[in-house]
């Protein structure tokens, strides 16, 4: 029960994340009016995927926002047929960071397959494998069928499937 | 799809990327009065029973239209239906229900209105109308709310009705309307010049009638 006052999950998020995904909004839209416009999609999308939400860590919620905005972001490009919604830039991570050395050829192995994975696999693989979302949910999420779905996520399975299998012979 | 294994090394790689993320975002903007009041709205709404009915176009219809089929108990009765004109509305009884049906001679120019009278504390959070059609959504405090909703004229509009207990009324002693009442829930038809309106929800029967008579009452004053 909640106490007067108190904030449920939805809103601790809302108030203590609702700056970056501005900013995240504005790097990809450079506009104003357009960030505020995905800010609210987002944050749309955050109430649907609560229960996803729930016992996430602050960083794991930074990955969910920065995805879920980038792709409301491209949507948004693509409805005001404005140029730069299929070359948005990803933000560079860098390199794999160092791990295990015994585990280290092939956790680069995947870490380099996914950072160079089209972010449309990358984005359903991620939300399937990391975050728990059915292809329904993710459908939903994304504004895409839940064909595409399917089929984004064999292609990313197919391209994970070859990274793993080259890790293992280069560890052999 | 992955064995535990592979998923693990999935999970593992994209708790990383998500580490490298969180440190390369360290950004904040912020966002103008309009767009926090919006956000703030949506907060106190995503509470309230109805909101998952509502948000989405799809749901508003379902939601429209499940409020005047549910509103009322289903009553068995007899094969026979009884056909007759109720002033500008033809209501058909059946063995469940009724429908009352509303068709003008001739299709005039869409002209929108909106209520002019509110109850206390009832204010608009939804306006869904199309160039032929007013489907707007008002809330007040709680979980109180009515939805008001304009018809063109020269369509067959009808409407289902789970119950065969409706009251014929006249408001401002000119214009026929259908209300039905049950529970906490309320609905009034009715038509005016060459539209016919619909406005539901848990409003006492007096404020429906005011909203309505607002509405009547614009046509008195053009």
């Amino acid at each position: 029960m909640m106490l007067p006052g108190e904030r449920d999950r939805i809103e601790e998020i809302w108030y203590r994340y609702k700056g970056l995904i501005k900013y995240i909004a504005l790097l990809k839209l450079k506009d104003e009016q357009l960030a505020e416009e995905a800010v609210q999609e987002v944050m749309v999308a955050v109430i649907r995927s609560s229960k996803k939400l729930e016992h996430c860590t602050d960083v794991e919620l930074k990955g969910f926002l920065y995805l879920v905005t980038r792709n409301i972001a491209v949507d948004l490009l693509r409805k005001e047929k404005r140029r730069g919604a299929d070359n948005m830039e990803e933000l560079s991570l860098g390199a794999a960071p160092d791990s295990d050395p015994q585990q280290r050829l092939g956790e680069r192995v995947l870490w380099d397959c996914i950072a160079a994975m089209p972010s449309v696999y990358r984005d359903v693989l991620e939300l399937t494998v990391y975050y728990g979302f059915s292809s329904k949910e993710i459908a939903r999420l994304l504004k895409i069928s839940p064909a595409a779905v399917r089929k984004r996520l064999e292609r990313a399975r197919a391209l994970v499937r070859e990274a793993l299998e080259e890790g293992e012979m280069q560890n052999v | 799809m992955f064995d535990q294994s592979e998923m693990q090394q999935l999970r593992d790689v994209f708790g990383a990327r998500h580490r490298a993320l969180a440190a390369s975002l360290q950004g904040e903007a912020s966002l103008s009065g309009g767009a926090e009041k919006k956000a703030e709205r949506l907060l106190i709404r995503r509470k309230k029973i109805y909101y998952s009915l509502v948000n989405t176009a799809v749901k508003r219809a379902a939601c429209l239209a499940g409020a005047v089929v549910l509103m009322g108990s289903a009553v068995t009765l007899g094969v026979a239906s009884l056909q007759g004109r109720d002033a500008d509305f033809s209501v058909e009884r059946y063995e469940n229900g009724a429908t009352v049906c509303f068709r003008a001679d001739e299709r005039v120019p869409f002209v929108a209105k909106h209520p002019t009278y509110l109850p206390a504390g009832y204010t608009l959070i939804r306006d869904q109308s199309e160039a032929d059609e007013t489907y707007l959504l008002y809330e007040g405090a709680g979980s109180d709310f009515f939805c008001f909703a304009q018809y063109p004229s020269g369509d067959q509009a009808s409407f289902y009705l789970g119950t065969q207990s409706y009251e014929r009324i006249t408001l401002a002693e000119e214009y026929e309307a259908i209300y039905i009442q049950n529970g906490a829930y309320s609905c009034l038809l009715f038509t005016e010049g060459d539209f016919m309106y619909l406005i539901n929800g848990n409003l006492p029967r007096e404020e429906l009638l005011a909203v309505a008579a607002s509405v009547f009452s614009q046509s008195i004053e053009t």
